[in-house]
């Protein structure tokens, strides 16, 4: 494994000087706090005409809107939150901005130092947006990349006309708003769809100057020839790599190196991008696009560093859109996240944000796809006896939001109650943050901004969940395109799963409530197996955030409905998920089944006896059902003819630390199917959470026009479920 | 005397089992098997004749079900310590009776009688106790436990004075 050519030849040397000495002449630029009626994308804004060290982009600083009290519910702990919003920004310009005028323009910026037109596009420089804690950290993080920022005051940027800038973007539009209970019904077969994938790299500890590999995360590199590259595949509308940096601060360049994967393994270099190295930053890798991902490609991530303080730790992960045909009817799944089953907050305190979240942004999201049904319950302390209206707008993680809605408050026995739902839904918001989040390797929340209607904060008592979904959205989880004639051999194996998530609370409100986090993922396994061609996974457990005492799951019930018989169905070689990823057998205890045996024998005495064995009586069922649950146990039962139920019960005699089951099922009646099958999960019960989900996963047909089309096929899904390293070798046609 | 013992440690039994509510699922449920044992056990000696040796001696009996979580071989206990407990109770009904025959009937006899008791409540409620038998230790649903362990020692209860009664009217007329 070589590390990367990196072009370092005299010309190279002198445009580093060059880079340097420009760098070094701090640019004066004027910083704006800037209204906009326009919601900031991955399209920022241009001033056609000027040209300094970003070309004719300006730079997005987001900073909040606000920042208050708020509740995590999940942790129940209070905490500032900040409430930042895509129509409110700093815009940074260079201080001798000589925009051309006459230019067409889509909106007009205007600052106490003049009207500049702007236009909206991907940004020039690369750099998408920088995030900021406060206008004070925005400036400090423009003097780190070389920048002189002076604070001028409010701005604002107005569009010119009703014209759309954009029809991606076209969120105006009432078409694009969901009404909120919806669950997006599953896209057709033949449907081009927008897929967003997940690129994760190693966090870096920059100890010296000079060249700083970023390796991806996980031990293979993508490319047989080059160390630590990612893979990103084909067929990518865009790619957003996100970057931050703590412990320290660092001066260097971001350079992103661009590699065709060859048939033999090996990459080719296609191009680099340069950028300067920012906290909190995202940025548009123009090169990897619909053109060159015509072939598969790898990036390579590497830092230039020129100086830095402190022991800085740099941070990168990357959104990548993906265009995707959905053909077979199989390669989606669903991923639901709950908020509880119907539980309970007591808050007790003035309280303007609720934080309910995180839940992971699972990797495949099919854009458009997402739906929500957030409802709670919130009681708060009357004013003077009266309910005021409560005012709440609905934002995901405290930035995008989604809708603002008015509450009326009914009086009842010295508290005032607010039944808040989610009015309607939006899915490019969604869209947005789901792509932010990526970047960034984080997930997604929903923040209620709350408040009465004439400004003042509210009193919380307490906070009740109802049993829906927070978020839900169909996912995609291929591995490779699939091709038109036939399906790719690479589905015989593939990875998909659906994923349900469930955070849950004491039915009652408690002062110190423990939550529940539970994961239930199902996916198909390799064509043609007879045995464990489904793959259920359960994980559970309580964690008591205030005492830092954690529970794992002690039972689980899990109904399936096949439109197949189920008879016959079975758990076999089911296992325990070690923290380590080792899987760990479930075995009854070893002398448990050596004495079930012996008790059969004696069993048949004591029934002749009266005291029980097969007959009624409290020794024997002591004894006896002492010990069947003594061990842990995962079975399958059959409930009619389309139905089954999968138990698990922890055994009260060993005690493996782990919180996820792995129980590998036996339908005899999916082999050898035709066409692609449809499981569904009615209802979920993780300890003592019980919901309805109505998730959907596909299983592969077994006999089909399978194709051998490619080398290798990588995982650039599921990193925490799989080693990101896991390769299926498919032979070449 | 014997009577009120008994009722005491019939008391004693329904108690204990209501524990079973907020019992811990953990290796603890070793112990909570160990203490329905110990305490049926004497509740049904309590019946013929309770002696402080037995109430070592089904401790003895007991102990293991306890520790078997700790060290596995002891989990071959569950399958013996029924009829270990059978033997001691009819040593138990033979120190009463003076008579090993009279002995093992009695404690059959006081079994078997509470099984058909048993068996008709089954029959009586549609079932609910076979339900509960067979539902077996659930981590999450507990009614079972208490609700076994007060059907069964109140049938004992009775079987137990029934038996002993018929007994003296054998022993009456034989005499």
């Amino acid at each position: 494994m070589t590390l990367p050519k990196l072009r370092a030849g005299p010309l190279a040397a002198l445009v580093v000087l060059a880079l340097f000495v420009v760098s070094a002449a701090a640019e004066r630029v004027y910083v704006y706090e800037v209204e906009s009626d326009v919601e900031i994308t991955e399209d920022v804004p241009h001033v056609p005409g000027i040209s300094w060290r970003f070309g004719e982009q300006l730079l997005v600083v987001w900073v909040p809107r606000d920042v208050a009290p708020g509740i995590i519910l999940f942790t129940n702990e209070t905490a500032s939150i900040p409430l930042y919003d895509r129509r409110y920004f700093l815009l940074v310009v260079p201080a001798d901005a000589r925009p051309n005028q006459r230019a067409r323009a889509e909106a007009l910026l205007k600052t106490p130092d003049g009207t500049h037109p702007v236009v909206f596009r991907k940004p020039d420089a690369g750099i998408i947006d920088i995030t900021a804690r406060s206008i004070e950290e925005a400036l400090t993080t423009l003097k780190q990349i070389g920048l002189q920022p002076e604070y001028r005051g409010k701005a604002e940027l107005k569009k010119i006309d009703t014209a759309k800038r954009d029809p991606d973007a076209g969120r105006e539009t009432a078409a694009d708003a969901t009404p909120a209970p919806t669950q997006v019904s599953m896209p057709t077969t033949g449907s081009l769809l927008d897929v967003y994938g997940g690129l994760y790299f190693r966090e870096t500890l920059i100890t010296r100057t000079g060249q700083v590999y970023v390796p991806v995360h996980g031990a293979k590199s993508a490319c047989i020839d080059l160390g630590y590259a990612a893979y990103v595949g084909y067929d990518v509308r865009g790619f957003v790599l996100g970057t931050w940096i703590i412990g320290g601060t660092v001066d260097a360049d971001l350079i992103v190196d661009v590699y065709r994967i060859q048939n033999d393994g090996s990459c080719r270099y296609l191009g680099s991008q340069t950028f300067r190295l920012a906290n909190n930053t995202r940025y548009w890798v123009s090169r990897i696009n619909p053109t060159t991902s015509v072939d598969e490609l790898a990036v390579f991530v590497w830092l230039r560093v020129r100086s830095f303080s402190g022991q800085p730790r740099v941070s990168a992960y990357a959104s990548v859109l993906y265009t995707r045909t959905y053909r077979h009817g199989f390669e989606v799944g669903e991923f639901a996240a709950r908020t509880s089953g119907e539980g309970g907050y007591w808050i007790n305190n003035y309280v303007r944000r609720v934080v309910i979240g995180p839940y992971v942004a699972y990797d495949g999201y099919i854009a458009r796809t997402a739906s929500s049904s957030l409802r709670l319950k919130i009681a708060t302390e009357p004013v003077n006896r009266v309910c005021k209206d409560l005012r709440v707008r609905f934002t995901i993680n405290g930035r995008s939001s989604i809708v603002t809605s008015t509450y009326r408050g009914i009086y009842n026995s010295g508290v005032c109650s607010y039944d808040v739902n989610l009015p309607r839904f939006d899915q490019s918001t969604f869209q947005f943050e789901y792509s932010y989040a990526k970047a960034f390797g984080g997930g997604l929340a929903w923040v209620l901004d709350i408040e009465y209607t004439d400004g003042s904060t509210p009193y919380v008592r307490t906070i009740y969940l109802e049993n829906v979904d927070a978020f839900r959205y169909w996912r995609w989880a291929e591995q490779w395109r699939t091709i038109d004639r036939a399906v790719d051999g690479s589905w015989k194996s593939a990875f998909l799963s659906s994923a349900f998530e469930l955070y849950a609370a004491p039915t009652e409100p408690s002062p110190a409530p423990g939550i529940y986090h539970g994961l239930v993922t199902v996916r198909a396994n390799h064509a043609n197996l007879y045995n464990h061609r489904v793959i259920l996974t359960i994980s559970g457990r309580y964690i008591y955030p205030r005492y830092n005492y954690v529970v794992y799951i002690n039972r689980a019930e899990i109904d399936l409905y096949i439109p197949l018989d189920v008879r016959g169905i079975n758990v076999m070689g089911e296992a325990y998920l070690m923290p380590d990823n080792r899987i760990n057998p479930i075995n009854p205890p070893q002398w448990v089944e050596i004495v079930l045996r012996v008790k059969d024998a004696v069993d048949f005495i004591l029934t002749a006896a009266g005291i029980g064995g097969r007959a009624f009586g409290l020794l024997s069922f002591a004894a006896g059902q002492g010990l069947q649950s003594a061990g842990d146990s995962v079975r399958a039962e059959v409930r009619g003819l389309n139905n089954a139920t999968i138990t698990y019960q922890r055994g009260w005699g060993t005690n493996v630390a782990s919180d996820t089951i792995i129980a590998p099922l036996t339908i005899p009646s999916l082999y050898n199917t035709r066409g692609p099958t449809e499981l569904v999960i009615t209802r979920i019960c993780l300890d003592s959470y019980c919901v309805n989900p109505n998730l959907k996963a596909y299983v592969q047909p077994d006999s089909t026009n399978w194709t051998r089309e490619v080398a290798t096929v990588k995982n650039w899904m599921f990193r925490g479920q799989v080693d990101s390293t896991t390769t299926y070798d498919i032979p070449m046609r | 005397m014997q009577g009120k013992t008994s009722f005491f440690f019939f008391l004693f039994v329904v108690v204990f089992s209501l524990l079973w509510f907020v019992w811990p699922w953990s290796w603890l449920v070793g112990v909570f098997i160990a203490g329905l044992v110990f305490l049926w056990s004497l509740f049904f000696v309590s019946c013929v004749g309770l002696r402080r040796s037995f109430v070592v001696v089904f401790g003895l009996v007991a102990a293991p079900l306890a520790l078997a979580p700790l060290a596995e071989p002891l989990f071959l206990w569950y399958a013996v310590a029924p009829f270990a407990v059978f033997v001691v109770l009819v040593y138990a009904a033979y120190r009463a009776y003076d008579s090993l025959l009279w002995g093992f009937l009695f404690v059959v006899g006081s079994l078997w009688l509470h099984v058909i008791i048993l068996a008709a409540v089954d029959l009586l409620t549609g079932g609910l106790l076979s339900q509960a038998f067979v539902m077996g230790f659930d981590v999450y649903v507990r009614w079972n436990v208490p609700l076994i362990a007060f059907m069964d020692v109140s049938s004992l209860y009775i079987s137990c004075r029934v038996v002993k009664l018929i007994f003296a009217y054998v022993k009456k007329r034989r005499s």
